[in-house]
């Protein structure tokens, strides 16, 4: 740790200490429980605007310490339940309770990612979507790509891994966290989100619009982050094991203990499939077989009163072996085999301070490393002939403190630092591959009233290989009613160069092309130069290694409308622009006539849009004990680049280029997408059934032929793909689910070679304790 | 093989008089010869050696070293009969963004390129860099649309192209036989349309 990070830490306790306020505290005392006066355990429980908070015991009861008088919104939320806002003057004479109705869908819950502070999702001035625990056990699906390839506004792709389009953006722009913390490992931008089990999540959040004034590089589109669940009760053991059709087997077992002053939460998973070949000559269209298993383990220990102890820690092993043809330039075809292990270990362990000032102080460390290897060989032969071995090996540490302080009921800061340190072992890398980047964000939120909510801040990043940046947000909610809620923010975001743009080092040896990243050009030219392999300089050296961070200016708007209980209607519309987008252009002509490609900041997107949705709990006319919930989200979306349309005209015998500059629609994004799901819960059997359908609208795969057009064939058709799954429970421990996948088994071996044909699975859980 | 294969001249030429451009320096009665030629095998075999086409007759001709062929094929390499590749005074010249129908006569302020050495053709060879784009999601040959090429033939007559299609039977690329690589009919086939203006002018209409 720097001794400048040392320093600011100290001054900051310092600081807030000296802020102490005199005020007598109070204790505010209650207990919630559900309609059938049963306990509700573990329901979060806070005083919005404060980082005053805690949840219920076994018993349902909470305690909240240390409050100065005052009056104060107390909010009580549980995942299932809908969540409470009481108005409450401390002191108080008396304990509290609440009684929680259960709310199978339209709930609303507390939010972490949006402001990194615990806030009800309601009161948050940017748009969130919130995908609870229950969703995702109804849906049955294990892979994050699946879950949120349902989500309205998300549109999941293949592109070296499943990655996720958010407002239009690639996935390279959006920030993937777990519990907070940043994965790593984004093979050529994308990271894999069908990594990401999600066996043991307690919601996922994911935050639409520029979020690097709080979260930093990354998240220039959003942010999603996958709460995992924390132990509840005082033990609980369960087990569930998952198989399917193309033989895909998944088990998991779930250790929780919850004790006075310890709590862990362990989950352990094993899953593999035999993947999927369309035709027995290979092809294209495969699905790659694989097996994997994921470890996950958190720990929290109360030291005191103030202060707690907390150390999660995760690791990851993937196999993946796949095959398919490929064509040389000289139309052969060979087959390839190639074998991919993935690792993906981290730790963070961290400190979180509460002293008797309204001031919380969390300290942590985290640390991740991400490897793989990639085999490949040539099995068409008798003999396979092994002719490629490269390995991948990113390190990426963190240290970071964060202060909230809230100075009254009102008023809320949250002061954070940092510093990130990553580096790169890679075989196509150079050598000193690496990077440090050190940030202080500041946020404000400020309640000016009950009708509105401003809040705003910057992060300042200082980067050891670009230009420092300063990211700033501001947002707006305001409530003219209880039943409209409107919402505001302009942010930019930005996202810094990854490993590839900066440090490659890559010469193909059969093409005999070469591509080297923006701060490697010089060194990788120099190298050429020396063995006599440059033939022409295209780019001068002295405007090589120039690479910045590409940025956005991005605006979201949109109400929430409840019209009843019952209805919640959202829309948000949104524009981003992205500057200086990086991509690779030659710089030098090689004696082979091949070109040596750099990294520069060139062009700029623009994505705009409007997104929808409309939440509805119907009527109970199927009889009491059944709850019906009907759902649907619609997307328009408008995502250009400028392009420069060169058309040649010959004008009296005189060849003429005309030039005018269009705007064309970028490669695989649909301009609408949608979904409708309906839930049914039928209390008296103990049954869940839902059928859920996506529908991602026609896009393009690219100009392939190069006239700045789409055509036909350049155009996949639109589709949809419906799921259902239907589950019973046993005596309340046992639970038996089976569901079926992309039901009408839609494929599309050109453009969608990743999307398999109808999948079935049965599920079964035994909860032990 | 050696035949002459698939190859079909159509001999619905074009033959106009007197439609030429009053500033162009063709004769008003130049003879123009519009053909499609069919499946020019294109070293089918992967043993390296060209089909060689004469474009005014559409027809392949086996003596690479005389002056009675324009253009020579192998795989997604085209040669001119110029330079290092032939006798004759051939050449070419891409124009890029123009359809074929756009070129109604060779401009005046262009120059023809030669087969000066094997990475130095008249007609680049590589992706993008010449007539066609490798699609690797697809592992075909598009030819890069609005494309013409300006071919001077050995005997220094002028004549237009385009390539039509890199695949057996010129097969609709829209179609699913096509898209997919496992049904798709072979590749090293082409299919040119041509307009040749047999009396050396520089019209093509």
């Amino acid at each position: 740790m720097s001794f400048l990070y040392r320093s600011l830490f100290a001054v900051a306790i310092s600081l807030f200490i000296t802020w102490n306020s005199y005020a007598q505290k109070s204790t505010i005392l209650g207990k919630v429980t559900d309609l059938n006066d049963e306990p509700v355990i573990g329901a979060s429980v806070f005083l919005d605007g404060t980082v005053k908070g805690s949840s219920t015991n076994p018993d349902g009861e909470f305690l909240i310490t240390n409050v100065s008088g005052g009056s104060y919104i107390l909010v009580i939320s549980s995942v299932g339940y809908k969540t409470i806002r009481q108005k409450i003057e401390v002191p108080l004479t008396k304990a509290l309770s609440f009684i929680l109705q259960e709310e199978s869908f339209l709930f609303d819950a507390a939010v972490i990612t949006a402001t990194r502070t615990q806030r009800d999702q309601e009161s948050i001035p940017t748009p969130v979507t919130v995908i609870p625990e229950k969703e995702i056990e109804m849906n049955g699906n294990t892979r994050l790509d699946d879950i949120l390839s349902e989500q309205t506004g998300l549109a999941v792709i293949d592109n070296f891994g499943k990655g996720v389009q958010l407002q239009g953006l690639d996935p390279d722009y959006t920030l993937i966290l777990v519990d907070g913390e940043p994965l790593i490992g984004r093979s050529a931008g994308t990271l894999d989100l069908s990594r990401i089990n999600v066996g043991n999540i307690k919601q996922i959040e994911v935050v639409k619009g520029p979020s690097s004034a709080i979260w930093g590089s990354d998240a220039l589109a959003g942010v999603i982050n996958i709460i995992t669940e924390d132990a509840k009760r005082p033990l609980s053991l369960s087990v569930d094991g998952r198989i399917g059709n193309f033989n895909a087997y998944q088990s998991n077992v779930e250790l929780g203990i919850n004790e006075s002053k310890y709590s862990t939460s362990n989950f352990f998973s094993l899953e593999g499939t035999d993947g999927f070949n369309p035709t027995t000559a290979g092809g294209n269209g495969s699905v790659p077989s694989l097996y994997s298993y994921s470890l996950s383990s958190k720990h929290a220990y109360q030291l005191n009163n103030d202060i707690k102890l907390t150390t999660n820690a995760r690791y990851y092993y993937e196999d993946v072996e796949s095959a398919f043809d490929f064509e040389t330039m000289v139309n052969d075809t060979s087959r390839i085999q190639s074998n991919n292990r993935i690792q993906d270990f981290s730790i963070n362990p961290g400190i979180e301070i509460n002293f008797d000032i309204p001031l919380s102080i969390m300290a942590d460390y985290y640390l991740s490393n991400f490897s793989t290897e990639t085999i490949y060989s040539n099995i068409g032969n008798a003999d396979p002939d092994e002719f490629e071995d490269t390995s991948f090996d990113q390190q990426f540490q963190k240290y970071e403190m964060k202060n909230i302080y809230s100075w009254d009921g009102r008023n809320m800061s949250t002061l954070g630092f940092g510093q990130n340190i990553e580096s790169l072992e890679a075989d196509t890398y150079a050598e000193d591959s690496g990077f440090t980047n050190s940030f202080v964000y500041l946020q404000h939120e400020w309640y000016a009233s009950d009708l509105i909510n401003i809040s705003g801040g910057f992060r300042f990043d200082n980067h050891s290989e670009f230009d420092s940046r300063l990211t700033p947000k501001f947002s707006l909610l305001f409530k003219p009613t209880s039943k409209i809620h409107a919402r505001a923010s302009v942010g930019t975001g930005f996202r810094a160069p990854d490993f590839r743009q900066l440090f490659l080092d890559f010469d193909n040896p059969v093409a005999g092309y070469s591509v080297y990243g923006a701060r490697n050009a010089v060194n990788g030219l120099n190298r050429l130069q020396d063995l006599g392999l440059l033939s022409q300089i295209i780019v001068p050296q002295s405007q090589l290694q120039t690479i910045e961070a590409e940025t956005s200016l991005a605006f979201n708007a949109g109400i929430d409308i409840y019209p009843s209980n019952d209805i919640t209607f959202r829309i948000n519309a949104f524009r981003n622009d992205v500057n200086n987008l990086i991509e690779f252009q030659p710089i030098a002509v090689r004696t082979s006539s091949q070109f040596v490609f750099s990294y520069f900041n060139l062009d700029e997107v623009r994505s705009q849009g409007v997104e929808a949705e409309l939440r509805y709990k119907l009527p109970q006319f199927l009889g009491d004990d059944i709850q019906m919930n009907l759902s649907t989200g619609f997307q328009y979306l408008d995502a250009t680049r400028e392009v420069q349309d060169t058309r040649n005209v010959i004008e009296n015998g005189i060849l003429v280029t005309r030039t005018q500059t269009k705007r064309l629609q970028l490669q695989n994004r649909s301009r609408e997408s949608g979904n409708i799901k309906l839930f049914v819960d039928h209390s008296g059997l103990d049954t869940q059934f839902s059928i859920r359908a996506a529908y991602r609208g026609s896009f393009n795969i690219g100009d392939i032929n190069g006239n700045n057009r789409f055509d036909d064939f350049e155009t996949a058709d639109g589709f949809w793909i419906w799921d259902t799954s239907v589950s019973k429970s046993f005596n309340k421990n046992y639970t038996l689910q089976v569901g079926a996948d992309n039901i009408f088994g839609y494929t599309d071996r050109t453009y969608l070679p990743g999307q398999l044909g109808a999948r079935y699975y049965a599920r079964f859980s035994i909860n032990i304790y | 093989m050696n035949r002459l294969r698939n190859i079909t001249l159509i001999f619905s030429a074009l033959i106009i008089f007197g439609a030429a451009c009053s500033n162009s320096s063709s004769t008003e009665e130049d003879l123009i010869i519009t053909n499609t030629i069919n499946d020019i095998p294109a070293d089918t075999g992967s043993t390296g050696s060209f089909t060689f086409i004469n474009l005014s007759t559409g027809e392949i001709v086996t003596d690479s070293a005389s002056t009675s062929w324009d253009l020579g094929f192998a795989a997604t390499t085209i040669i001119t009969n110029s330079g290092i590749s032939g006798p004759g005074n051939g050449g070419a010249y891409i124009l890029n963004n123009i359809s074929f129908d756009d070129v109604t006569e060779v401009p005046s302020n262009i120059t023809f390129n030669q087969d000066d050495a094997a990475d130095a053709l008249a007609i680049p060879s590589g992706s993008g860099n010449g007539w066609y784009n490798y699609d690797p999601q697809l592992f075909a040959i598009f030819p890069i649309d609005n494309t013409t090429i300006l071919v001077r033939t050995a005997t220094g007559n002028f004549a237009k192209i385009e390539i039509l299609s890199y695949y057996e039977g010129n097969p609709n690329v829209n179609d699913p036989a096509f898209l997919n690589p496992g049904t798709r009919s072979a590749s090293r086939y082409y299919t040119l349309r041509v307009s040749l203006n047999e009396d050396g002018g520089t019209s093509f209409e």
